[in-house]
C-alpha cells in the first residue's frame, strides 16, 4: 500500500531531475560553445566536466531507459556511473572520496524514483 | 509543478548569466592552486613536459628554464603566483614575460615558509600576453643540477578591477 506523497515525491523527484539534466545538458553545449570561440571565458569559472557529468546522471535518472528502469539494476548502475564519471573526469583525490557517497545518493534517489512504477 | 517544465531553459539561462556577470562585472579573486596531480583551468604548469619529472611529491627539475601560464580574465590588474619547492632544494629564480622573445622580468622573491622553500611574483604589468590571455612565468636557475630542485606547489592569486567604460570600449577595439 503507497500513500500519495509516496507517489507524489517519486514523481516531482523524477520530473526535476529529468528537467535539470536537459538543461543542464543544453547549458552545457552551449558553454562548449563559447569555450571552444574564446578559451577561458567558461573554464575560468565553472568546471564543464562536472557540468557534463551533473546533465548525463541527471537526465538518465530522470528519463531513464527501458532496461534501467527497474529498481535495483537503475539504482547500482547509476551509482556505478556516477562513481566512474566522476572518477574520469574529476580525478583528484578528493573527487574520489566525494563520487562514492555521491553515487550512493543517485542510486537511491533512483530507488526511490523507479518506486512508483511497482 | 508546471515550472518545473521551464528548468530546461532556466537553468542555461542562469549559467549565462553567471559567466556574463563574471565576465563583465566580477571582482571576486580567482585563486587556484595545484599539486602536479590535480587538474585546474586557472593554469598550465612547468613546461615543456620533458624538463621535468615525477617525484613523490612533487616535480623535480631535470633541465631549466621551465615555464608556467596562467590564463588571466578579463579587468586584471594583478596576478601573484607562488611557488614552494622541498628545503634541500637550490635557489631558483621566478620571472615574468614581458615582451616578445626572451624579455622576462625576475623579480620573485623567496619568502619565509616553514619546512619548505616559498618563492612569490606579483604581475602587474600585462603588456606582452601569450595566445589564449595566458600569463607567461619562467623558473630559472643557473645552478642546477638534474634534480636539485623539487617544486612540490603553486598557487595563483588574481585580482580585477571593476567595471569601467574605458575598459569595455578598450576591450571592443582590440576584437
Amino acid at each position: 500500500m503507497k500513500h500519495f506523497w509516496q507517489h507524489s515525491l517519486a514523481l516531482n523527484v523524477r520530473q526535476v531531475m529529468g528537467e535539470a539534466g536537459l538543461g543542464l545538458g543544453l547549458a552545457w553545449w552551449f558553454l562548449f560553445l563559447l569555450e571552444l570561440i574564446r578559451p577561458g571565458l567558461v573554464s575560468l569559472y565553472l568546471d564543464l566536466n562536472l557540468i557534463l557529468a551533473a546533465a548525463v546522471v541527471l537526465w538518465l535518472l530522470g528519463t531513464p531507459p527501458a532496461p534501467l528502469s527497474r529498481p535495483y539494476t537503475g539504482a547500482a548502475a547509476s551509482a556505478v556511473l556516477v562513481a566512474i564519471l566522476g572518477l574520469t573526469l574529476v580525478p583528484n583525490s578528493a573527487w574520489l572520496w566525494l563520487s562514492l557517497p555521491l553515487g550512493a545518493i543517485a542510486g537511491l534517489l533512483w530507488y526511490v524514483a523507479q518506486q512508483e512504477k511497482m | 509543478m508546471k515550472y518545473v517544465w521551464h528548468l530546461r531553459w532556466i537553468l542555461p539561462a542562469a549559467v549565462v548569466m553567471f559567466i556574463a556577470w563574471q565576465t563583465f562585472f566580477g571582482t571576486s579573486p580567482l585563486t587556484g592552486s595545484t599539486d602536479f596531480v590535480a587538474r585546474t583551468s586557472l593554469f598550465q604548469v612547468l613546461l615543456p613536459a620533458g624538463r621535468v619529472e615525477r617525484v613523490q611529491p612533487g616535480m623535480s627539475l631535470q633541465t631549466e628554464p621551465v615555464y608556467i601560464d596562467v590564463r588571466i580574465p578579463p579587468r586584471t590588474v594583478q596576478v601573484t603566483l607562488e611557488l614552494t619547492a622541498t628545503p634541500d632544494s637550490v635557489p631558483l629564480q621566478l620571472g615574468v614575460r614581458q615582451g616578445n622573445g626572451f624579455e622576462y622580468l625576475f623579480k620573485g622573491q623567496e619568502i619565509q615558509g616553514t619546512g619548505v622553500r616559498r618563492y612569490s611574483l606579483r604581475a602587474t604589468s600585462f603588456s606582452y600576453l601569450e595566445p589564449g590571455r595566458r600569463l607567461r612565468f619562467i623558473v630559472s636557475a643557473p645552478k642546477l643540477q638534474p634534480g636539485s630542485i623539487v617544486i612540490t606547489g603553486a598557487s595563483v592569486n588574481i585580482m580585477r578591477q571593476g567595471f569601467s567604460w574605458a575598459w569595455l570600449s578598450r576591450a571592443l577595439a582590440s576584437l
